[in-house]
């Protein structure tokens, strides 16, 4: 158990630069999800955490102590990989316990015909068998000890990869995509799987993927990242209801949310097509922003004289996402309950309308900036960028 | 309404059963070609070896009688044959290990650094697609007693060497050697497929686990991912090696004294020299028992090893 610096760490491959001065820092026990679209380099990032890849610059801490230059078995650290990794040619009994023999028995004391014979190795070798059976049955596959990866389905090798990690009780668990292989259903029972292993285990984990539901229901600390730079690190609560610039806020949520270009008024007014907000912008007359709602945060009502017009309905069941054509050839997304939604149809008109406080205004460039009730806390997210 | 389906369930029936016969036509028309060519190339001339080893015919002769097993009892009491035999056997059990121990290690070499790949493989390859026969006058002066490279260069230390091909105790191993010269190659390709073969993930999974040493990631990942590579390119090797004939008929003609004589050799010179063509026909049965019995060994182990 752990806490985990990562410093200014810096990477490139040639001339094209991976990751650009990235610093994270959690306190020990917090479950880290590295979330970005593909080749945003946080892959990258958890490689270099793992020391399979020397970073150019920066420096990496895990529990106070620097880790930059060592091995990655020097670290501390266990690894689930994408595509588990497991070896084909063991059992799932052997592919758990390899970590321990590496590091417990020396390389002469592994020849087979010797562990058996020397007192000392067969005493290791009988700890190591207990603490494989308790890791196996830990993750429920002490029935399936004496399999290989082959016999196993998929959700079974990735509790096997799991068990391997695990074994060895290592300060920080880094995941590699672990999920990304699983279908949608056993994707969702591993998701809580592994989150219960954490709240379980109290270790620091890292995880990586480029699912944001992933990213927002297993997480303590959500680190979105893009083109090999850092755009907040923030609880998932935060990183969806403050997100620090407009690339955050369009990559977390689903549907995404509704960007609409806006010009600010005399008083700090937002002057956009079909839309009257309260609320004043931090920014001088005339500049051009951006303002960001959430599609939960709009609302629609039936109305003949309204300036939009529904295009299409998705029924999810429990929810309605209905696209509006509004003024200036804008097409907004609204999240409804079936309740609220009843009377619409593609073609009904209707009137749109915002939760009060709820919009989002960022800047040309697409950095948070304040609007209305939130003016103190995005100005403070404006100048820590 | 039954009464009214009742034609159409026979038109359906009547569809179904042309769909049946069409597509069983059609497996037997697409595998025709290549059952006719199995037919004329493998299976009517072992046949007819077959038939032949059972008879005393000479090529030309004009007669021909069945001597039932008796090119058999006399291949038993024919110390060539047996010495033929055990050439083959030395000279595999010399080239095959070589070959492909050497065929691993560049493979794993060259994989190891990008630096150079393409040049060293395509180094190593060329002497697979040299024409032995052709190469083989190469060889014949680079081990010339007396102008050959090798003497002369182990002369220089004070060495004399032998005369290669005509020293009975050295002609096999030189025979060898060249065909490790030409094996390597090929079997390094092999290797070298296999190694792509092997996910990278599983040799970082391996530094992550503790195995810090290159030996140790060696026989974890390395070793047991190449090992259906490895009983392949043994059985191959293995294969090429009993089937040894080409440097023999052009180098040293089996010779000196039965020294070099293989079992593709002796056949040959049994049918093709002597004309004895029965006899040459129920020694190239027993060869083909000999290669059969070897790919047993892979159908086996690719069965038994399918993970």
């Amino acid at each position: 158990m752990a806490s985990l610096e990562i410093e200014d760490v810096t990477k490139s491959y040639g001339a094209t630069l991976i990751l650009d001065r990235v610093s994270v820092a959690v306190p020990d026990g917090a479950f880290l999800t590295l979330v970005g679209p593909s080749g945003c380099g946080k892959s990258t990032l958890l490689r270099i955490l793992a020391g399979l890849e020397l970073q150019d610059g920066g420096r990496l801490r895990i529990g106070g102590q620097d880790v930059s230059h060592l091995r990655p078995s020097r670290r501390d650290i266990a690894m689930v990989f994408q595509s588990y990794a497991l070896y084909p040619h063991m059992t799932v009994a052997q592919n758990i316990a390899i970590p321990l023999i590496l590091r417990r028995l020396p390389l002469w004391q592994r020849l087979p015909l010797l562990s058996r014979l020397l007192p000392q190795a067969r005493a290791t070798l009988g700890q190591i068998e207990a603490e494989v059976a308790g890791a196996m049955a830990m993750l429920g596959l002490t029935h399936l000890a004496d399999r290989r990866p082959v016999q196993l389905s998929g959700g079974q090798r990735q509790r096997v990869a799991l068990g391997r990690a695990l074994v060895r009780q290592p300060a920080v668990f880094l995941l590699d995509e672990p999920l990304s292989n699983l279908d949608a259903k056993l994707r969702v029972h591993m998701r809580a799987e592994i989150a219960a292993l954490h709240a379980r285990l109290g270790t620091t984990f890292v995880y990586v993927t480029h699912d944001q539901i992933e990213a927002m229901t297993m997480s303590t600390h959500v680190a979105v990242m893009m083109e090999g730079r850092l755009l907040q690190v923030a609880t998932p609560a935060e990183i969806y209801a403050e997100p620090a610039n407009l690339q955050v806020a369009e990559f977390i949520g689903s549907p995404r949310i509704n960007v609409l270009p806006a010009r600010v008024g005399s008083g700090g007014a937002a002057q956009l097509a079909g839309l009257a907000l309260q609320g004043r912008i931090a920014a001088p007359a005339g500049a051009s922003v951006q303002i960001g709602i959430r599609p939960e945060h709009l609302i629609l009502r039936a109305d003949p004289g309204g300036v939009g017009t529904v295009t299409a309905i998705e029924n999810t069941g429990p929810e309605l996402f209905v696209s509006v054509l509004t003024e200036g050839d804008t097409v907004l997304v609204a999240r409804l309950t079936p309740d609220q939604g009843a009377g619409l149809r593609p073609g009904s008109r209707v009137a749109l309308d915002v939760l009060p406080g709820k919009a989002l205004a960022f800047d040309a460039d697409g950095a948070r900036i304040g609007f209305g009730h939130s003016v103190a806390a995005a100005r403070e997210l404006y100048h820590a960028r | 309404m039954p009464a009214e389906l009742a034609p159409g369930e026979g038109l359906l029936g009547r569809a179904q059963r042309l769909r049946r016969i069409g597509a069983a036509l059609t497996g037997w028309g697409l595998s025709l070609p290549a059952a006719l060519l199995m037919l004329v190339m493998i299976l009517i001339p072992t046949l007819s070896a077959a038939i032949l080893a059972l008879t005393d015919y000479q090529l030309g002769a004009r007669s021909i009688r069945f001597v039932g097993g008796a090119n058999f009892a006399a291949m038993w009491e024919d110390r060539v044959f047996w010495q033929a035999f055990a050439n083959t056997l030395i000279y595999t059990a010399l080239t095959v290990p070589v070959s492909v121990g050497l065929g691993l290690g560049a493979a794993l070499l060259i994989e190891a650094d990008p630096l150079g790949r393409t040049t060293f493989r395509t180094i190593y390859f060329l002497p697979v697609t040299a024409l032995l026969v052709a190469m083989a006058t190469v060889w014949e002066f680079i081990l010339h007693p007396q102008l050959g490279l090798v003497n002369v260069a182990l002369a220089q230390i004070g060495v004399t060497g032998p005369d290669w091909l005509a020293d009975p105790d050295w002609v096999l191993p030189s025979l060898g050697f060249i065909f490790v010269w030409q094996q390597t190659g090929y079997n390094m390709i092999l290797f070298l497929a296999g190694l792509k073969g092997i996910p990278s993930e599983l040799y970082h999974a391996a530094r992550v686990d503790g195995a810090d040493r290159g030996i140790e990631r060696f026989a974890m990942v390395t070793w047991p991912g190449l090992a259906a590579t490895t009983l392949f390119v043994t059985v191959i090797t293995t294969l090429y090696s009993f089937r040894v004939f080409d440097t023999v008929a052009a180098l040293t003609q089996g010779g000196p004294s039965n020294a070099s004589n293989v079992l593709l050799y002796n056949i040959y010179r049994e049918g093709f020299v002597y004309l004895r063509t029965g006899y040459a026909s129920a020694m190239t049965l027993v060869f083909l028992a000999l290669i059969l019995a070897v790919a047993m060994v892979q159908m086996r182990g690719r069965r038994g090893g399918g993970a």
